[in-house]
């Protein structure tokens, strides 16, 4: 209920408006201009076209579109930018925050709920920056007895492992931040990672309930290593390569799922456990034990192991994507040229621009697929849990590699195979 | 394993294990009455490993010295206060003190009267059994079915809330009948919702208790046998699952229910399931018990007695139970004659289904807690009263 004050006068308002404007452009011209100014000066700038960067002509870049493309093809181009932007961390952070408020959206509509409403009078669209600053603004209570060393680092070293994975993946032909020879391994020693912080966090916490999380977590998540590893396996043997570039080159005429649809329901099922989502959310059993492993947790420390969900689940999602269902591969929407018969330098790439509209579909329709099964599912138990991860699955997986050999050695796919 | 043994054994055995047990090997857990699945209760559980050996109920967190508080207020003040222990139950809780009273004073309640009250009764016991359903659901991690009663529950507190002017803590049974008559078009609007709401059930079964997880987290687990059911006194819809087919309404049939055709469900497993699925099905036979009592109940008539303004009758006892929405609840008066009464004691299902709690729990695993728990249609505050 937005109500103007008491005393309020029009006039007021408008004067005081014309004021701030006022002393933004005095502060602006007198400390902001010259600050910049500085800064260019001292800070070395790359040549761009054979022409070294000054200040003066960093401002006639900003007013000359023909001018800024060239900047702006040269940082998108850095390495900084890969791993800060694109497809970087900004990237997946962007779609984590889009992921938490279609979950919550769409949750709310499987409930008959209305899900976020008032903050940012759209449909409740700035519901998550809300969030956001209220776990800013909350104080870290770190509990007695914590061994405040770790207590500090697993949330941190939580979001880093989470980011480390998506460095990984390429979202378009050569948009990758770390291009590796054996980069599916790579992602499964970086996931490998998680139920060591989760158990070294409940620990650090000393308290009863988050030490039961953090073994349950230690559990589940060991249990699901081996379907998971063995599931993309399969993928591995047809497309022969451990690169994930290479993989996603490899199903350029035919998806893996077709083939391996077992194998992909294995690495489904075992995302949704790596990623602790109901009905594998027993480490944060809210009935049985409070919050399990982030029962402690506080303030923007919860914020942190929140964002590092988020991110991992875009990991994992990106990664389904990545072995099954052909990575960024599509067909092509976007026209070759946006201006016809524009010759000057440009930053448009039809092949990149679908490669990345494709593979963000895709992500965003196997994340759906992940939060799917949080409306319709109660809790597992642990011991059924655990009888799925080592026998059911595990089998499973074992069948589909036959598949896989199968599939190689009577040629059909594969290098050299019939359709590939 | 642990329900063939007998009651005494298993408890005795829980704490032969933590006696004998070597030290920080077992792990005390404090459920509530802060923990996110206990509600105003505690008990300790002693773990070991993944099971638990050991378990001990503390109820009273809650405690309002309702009985005590009667002495103190004549028969018509005591109803505001004494819906308070189950505030969502609250027509059945007076239910059965109005008619202790009646039967003290000998007051003769009018035909519509009676129907109206049933009616208010099975209405209620759906709302409280909705909440019930909620409530387990999201303590299986199950928020759709957390969501869906509490919204369905709405409909039957709009329904109440036309009905008695309150949407919960209605006051609506008084010795002498109802407060007063239903408003025009209740009969439809409830023949309306009624039918709304057996096709929301079928959907509950569908994603709820036809759900392949939520059964292999339920079938088999914490199973109270016919005779331990017996032995351990429990009531309801707990006595129900474990195959005894008591119910109040059929056994002492109060008011209209003799009048009223419908069966009494019960199931023979007497797991979790079972404990589950009761309720469920009660909600259905509810539907009909409504239905029912719109059909024969006379149009038109007084909904209750007249009675002077402090009703008082002579000097002596009764008692009277009525079934509610966790089993048979029952209220003894004394009376000295006076317009107070000498003492109120108040017999409650919570409490008698709460003794089943460490027999149960004993043995299990702490992933079945809550579902052992809440299986057991335990209301903490009406337990403490």
């Amino acid at each position: 209920m937005a109500t103007a004050p008491r005393d309020f006068r029009f006039g007021n308002f408008v004067g005081s408006l014309i004021q701030l404007i006022f002393w933004i452009l005095i502060i602006v011209t007198l400390v902001g201009l010259p600050l910049i100014f500085i800064i260019l000066f001292y800070v070395p700038l790359p040549p761009v076209n054979g022409e070294v960067l000054t200040p003066y002509l960093f401002f006639s870049m900003m007013v000359d579109p023909t001018r800024t493309i060239p900047i702006i093809k040269f940082l998108i181009h850095t390495e900084f930018f890969r791993v800060a932007v694109f497809p970087g961390f900004t990237y997946a952070a962007i779609l984590a925050a889009a992921t938490i408020f279609i979950e919550r959206k769409f949750l709310a509509k499987m409930q008959l709920r209305i899900g976020p409403l008032y903050a940012g009078k759209i449909e409740g669209i700035l519901q998550l920056i809300a969030d956001g600053l209220k776990l800013i603004s909350k104080e870290i209570i770190v509990p007695s007895g914590a061994d405040k060393l770790i207590f500090w680092a697993a949330p941190v070293a939580f979001v880093v492992t989470a980011a480390a994975v998506i460095a990984l993946i390429p979202v378009a032909p050569g948009w990758v931040v770390a291009n590796l020879d054996v980069g599916i391994i790579a992602v499964f020693a970086f996931l490998g990672f998680f139920p060591l912080i989760a158990l070294l966090f409940s620990w650090a916490s000393n308290s009863k309930y988050p030490f039961i999380g953090g073994l349950r977590a230690l559990h589940q998540m060991i249990a699901f290593e081996i379907p998971f590893i063995l599931s993309a396996l399969s993928v591995v043997i047809l497309a022969g390569s451990l690169n994930l570039t290479d993989i996603t080159i490899a199903q350029h005429s035919y998806w893996f799922i077709f083939f391996l649809p077992i194998s992909a329901f294995v690495f489904y099922i075992s995302s949704l456990a790596e990623l602790e989502r109901i009905p594998f959310d027993l480490p944060e059993a809210e009935s049985e034990i409070v919050a399990g492993w982030l029962t402690e947790t506080s303030g923007m420390i919860y914020g942190l192991i929140q964002l590092g969900t988020y991110v991992k689940l875009y990991a994992l999602a990106a990664l389904f994507v990545t072995l099954f269902l052909g990575g960024w591969a599509g067909p092509q929407i976007f026209p070759a040229e946006i201006i016809p018969g524009y010759t000057g330098e440009k930053i448009y790439n039809a092949i990149t621009a679908n490669a990345i509209f494709w593979f963000t579909i895709k992500t965003l329709g196997m994340i759906m697929l992940i939060l799917l099964p949080r409306g319709i599912n109660p809790r597992i138990r642990i011991d059924i849990l655990l009888h799925t991860g080592w026998y059911k699955l595990i089998v499973l997986a074992f069948i589909n590699i036959f598949v896989a050999l199968s599939l190689v050695y009577g040629g059909i796919l594969g290098p050299g195979g019939l359709l590939s | 394993m642990e329900n063939e043994q007998r009651i005494d054994e298993t408890i005795s055995r829980g704490l032969e294990i933590v006696k004998e047990a070597e030290e920080d090997r077992l792990m005390t857990l404090s459920v509530g009455p802060q923990h996110p699945g206990s509600g105003h209760f505690r008990f300790t559980i002693k773990v070991d490993g993944d099971y638990i050996v050991y378990c001990d109920p503390d109820p009273g967190y809650v405690h309002r010295g309702e009985e005590k508080m009667c002495e103190y207020r004549n028969f018509i003040q005591n109803i505001p206060h004494l819906e308070r222990p189950v505030i969502h139950d609250s027509t059945n809780i007076t239910y059965s003190y109005s008619l202790a009273v009646e039967e003290l004073a000998n007051i003769q309640v009018p035909l519509r009267g009676q129907y109206i009250r049933a009616l208010a009764s099975e209405l209620n016991r759906q709302v409280y059994t909705l909440y019930w359903l909620g409530i387990y659901g999201i303590f299986l991690g199950h928020s759709t079915m957390f969501m869906w009663p509490i919204g369905d529950r709405e409909l039957f507190i709009d329904l109440l809330e036309a009905l008695t002017g309150a949407r919960v803590t209605h006051a609506f049974n008084i010795p002498g009948g109802v407060r007063n008559d239903m408003p025009d078009g209740f009969e439809e609007r409830c023949l309306r919702q009624v039918a709304y709401f057996e096709k929301r059930l079928a959907e509950y079964e569908d994603i709820f208790y036809n759900n392949p997880l939520f059964r292999q987290r339920t079938e088999g687990v914490g199973i109270l046998t016919k005779d331990d059911a017996i032995k351990l006194g429990v009531t309801g819809s707990v006595l129900r699952a474990s195959g005894i087919p008591f119910d109040v309404r059929k056994a002492e049939p109060y008011d209209v229910y003799n009048e009223i055709d419908f069966k009494i469900q019960y199931m023979k497993t007497g797991d979790s399931y079972a404990r589950s699925t009761v309720p469920f099905l009660d909600m259905k036979e509810s539907c009909h018990i409504i239905r029912e009592l719109l059909d024969k109940m006379p149009k038109s008539g007084e909904v209750r007695a007249k009675l002077q303004p402090n009703p008082k009758g002579p000097a002596g006892e009764s008692y009277k139970r009525v079934e509610s929405g966790r089993g048979a609840l029952g209220y003894y008066i004394v009376s000295d004659g006076t317009p107070k009464p000498y003492r109120v004691k108040l017999s409650v299902g919570s409490f008698r289904n709460m003794l089943a709690l460490p027999f149960l729990l004993i043995g299990s695993k702490l992933a079945d807690m809550p579902s052992i728990y809440w299986s057991l249609n335990y209301w903490p505050v009406e337990a403490d009263r």
